[in-house]
């Protein structure tokens, strides 16, 4: 039968604190066998002769040579002195420990403020890109023996970092997992995840990433940012039909416009441009791309009904490039090492697309990546380029189900497993489909804040869905769309942003409390 | 490579891709068909969204103020009033 171990570092940590602790560990269902404190100089004698400990029969050691931390099917609990396990944790824990190897879960935090309730931190499923950047899975993980000697035994990993603990187990292990239930309670300043620099920085020695680490102390957040072997040649399509639009005070054509500035401003110069014009395009507007491609131009002519999806692979089987960058022509790059930094992300052969932060032209955000609620949306649309996002989501690298195809770096190779983007969508949702192809075919998608670009579409505009393509998509990926594992099952639906899926800000019913509507008495 | 030929090594190109695509469709739609069954769509016998979409408009009117610090006191004493009074606010409000 699985025994639990539970291992806290008592370092830095008050009696209190160890107490609180202790006293969850005996209120709950399934008890662990054995309570290991590690460090500090606690009289662990006096706490096993708290009242609530001895009747819990829980034994409480700092030895690390008890037989049942080495016994193989022995589960490993890290829990933070001063965090109090859920009363149910353990056995939902138990649950899940025949299929995987290492398990992390929600949290409560305190109370924000005076008469609100506890903030619950829900996180998306296995997301290496982001635990990279900082400890997205919360103080408490559940790992199985192997895992834990793999990774160098508990005596180390009890006293780490919470984020290079993560990193080390997460390296090591096979099937990680999350389960969308609060497994513990913790204080309002461990609600944001925190991040150790030289943890990252070891990790990356460790599986040969060449990178440059840095971190934002502010956000808590650790950039890697990928040293490149080489500068591979990208092609970069832009379907357009020449349109002319006013952009920051000036008549201009949108395709030239983009391609004027990503040749201008980015500091990644090894790229050509295939603009794929619909045969409606004016004189004026072929000539104006003309003009701003220059040598590297190659324009592709399109003579058939709208189908973006069409356009776009038009224009990837006329490159020769390893690496295809599907750009918009109402786009603009800001950040001139973008490019470089999405070429980057593509160093690693496990992702097969990457993308960048969208801005609208008064810098609030047009697209952050997708999430699928079910309806698929762009994350934290509208909002400031201010707003971090929950749990500082929109300040790191991470995992996404998908991304917008106004601007996304994909390999060829890729594109090409796929079968490109699906000419079944002309108008709505190829992307979303496209992603969740490649992620179908084993390749990862990455969202990064550190690569911006402008994208100047009209924030009026409301895409007009279609029916058929609503159902297509939904008998494609329906289970997708309805659990994206990069969200997370008790956040609000229908809706693009991640909010815990409480009552309350809605309407004058909701401001008032936590009950049911009239409807439902 | 003469025009002609750079068309039609262009139109297998794109022959291969939507024949790859549909390959690849096909393989999701049998996955959703075993988890859901070949008919658990909607009542339009297709896959649609909920009602409920209509939500993402409600929420873009941005209702923060109900979070403004001088409602936080009246949430906290409504939630605590006696169940009949509470009602009777419900139903006055509703």
């Amino acid at each position: 039968m699985n025994q639990f171990v539970v291992v806290t570092s008592a370092q830095g940590c008050t009696n209190k604190e160890l107490l609180q602790t202790a006293q969850s560990l005996a209120a709950s269902s399934t008890r662990p066998t054995h309570w290991v404190v590690v460090g500090g100089s606690f009289n662990l004698t006096k706490l096993s002769r708290h009242r609530s400990i001895k009747k819990a029969t829980i034994e409480i050691t700092d030895d690390l040579s008890v037989p049942t931390l080495e016994r193989q099917s022995s589960t490993i609990v890290f829990l933070r002195a001063g965090d109090t396990i859920s009363p149910d944790a353990i056995s939902i824990i138990a649950q899940h420990t025949d299929q995987h190897d290492l398990i992390y879960g929600d949290s409560a935090h305190g109370r924000a403020r005076k008469f609100e309730e506890p903030s619950k931190a829900r996180r998306p499923q296995w997301s290496p890109e982001r635990l990279r950047s900082h400890n997205y899975v919360g103080d408490l993980l559940a790992a199985s023996q192997s895992v834990v000697a793999a990774a160098g035994g508990i005596s180390t990993l009890a006293t780490l970092h919470e984020h290079d603990r993560s990193l080390r187990l997460f390296e090591v292990c096979n099937t990680p997992h999350r389960i969308a239930h609060v497994l513990y309670h913790s204080s309002q300043e461990r609600m944001v995840p925190t991040a150790s620099l030289e943890a990252v920085q070891q990790h990356c020695t460790r599986t040969g990433i060449e990178a440059t680490c840095t971190i934002d102390e502010s956000m808590q957040s650790v950039r890697v940012k990928r040293r490149l072997r080489s500068q591979p040649k990208i092609s970069v399509i832009v379907p357009t039909r020449g349109t002319t639009e006013v952009l920051k005070g000036n008549q201009v054509v949108l395709a030239a416009h983009a391609i004027k500035t990503l040749i201008d401003n980015s500091t990644y110069q090894n790229f050509d441009v295939i603009a794929v014009l619909d045969s409606v395009t004016p004189d004026e507007g072929r000539l104006a791309i003309q003009t701003a491609g220059g040598a590297r131009l190659k324009i592709v002519d399109y003579d058939r009904p709208f189908n973006f999806a069409e356009k776009i692979n038009l224009g990837a089987v006329c490159s020769d490039a390893d690496l295809l960058l599907l750009l918009n022509d109402d786009t603009e790059i800001i950040t001139p090492d973008a490019l470089e930094t999405l070429v980057g992300i593509l160093e690693d052969q496990t992702v097969g697309m990457t993308g960048p932060m969208l801005l609208y032209e008064d810098m609030t955000i047009q697209s952050a990546g997708h999430i699928l609620n079910p309806v698929p949306f762009d994350l934290y649309r509208e909002r400031e380029l201010t707003c971090t996002g929950a749990q500082h989501l929109l300040q790191v690298q991470r995992e996404a189900s998908g991304l917008i195809a106004a601007c996304v770096l994909v390999r060829r190779s890729v594109f090409d497993e796929v079968g490109g983007l699906c000419t079944l969508f002309p108008f709505n949702y190829n992307d979303v489909d496209f992603g969740l192809k490649i992620q179908d075919a084993g390749h990862r998608v990455v969202w990064t804040p550190y690569a911006q670009f402008h994208h100047f579409e009209s924030k009026t505009r409301t895409p007009k869905l279609q029916t058929f393509e609503v159902a297509t998509i939904g008998a494609r990926w329906r289970d997708k769309l309805e659990d994206d594992p990069y969200f997370n099952p008790h956040l609000e639906r229908y809706i693009d942003i991640w909010k815990e899926n409480v009552m309350g800000q809605r309407s004058v019913l909701d401001a008032l409390g936590p009950t049911a509507p009239i409807a439902s008495k | 490579m003469s025009n002609e030929a750079e068309a039609a090594r262009i139109s297998r190109a794109l022959d291969q891709l939507i024949a790859r695509d549909s390959e690849v469709g096909e393989r999701a739609k049998s996955r959703v068909a075993n988890i859901y069954g070949p008919t658990a769509t909607s009542s339009l016998g297709t896959y649609d969204f909920s009602d409920s979409f209509a939500k993402r408009d409600q929420v873009s009117r941005r209702g923060d103020w109900v979070h403004r610090n001088w409602l936080r006191p009246i949430r906290f004493f409504y939630r605590h009033v006696p169940k009949p009074i509470r009602f009777a606010i419900k139903k006055l409000f509703a």
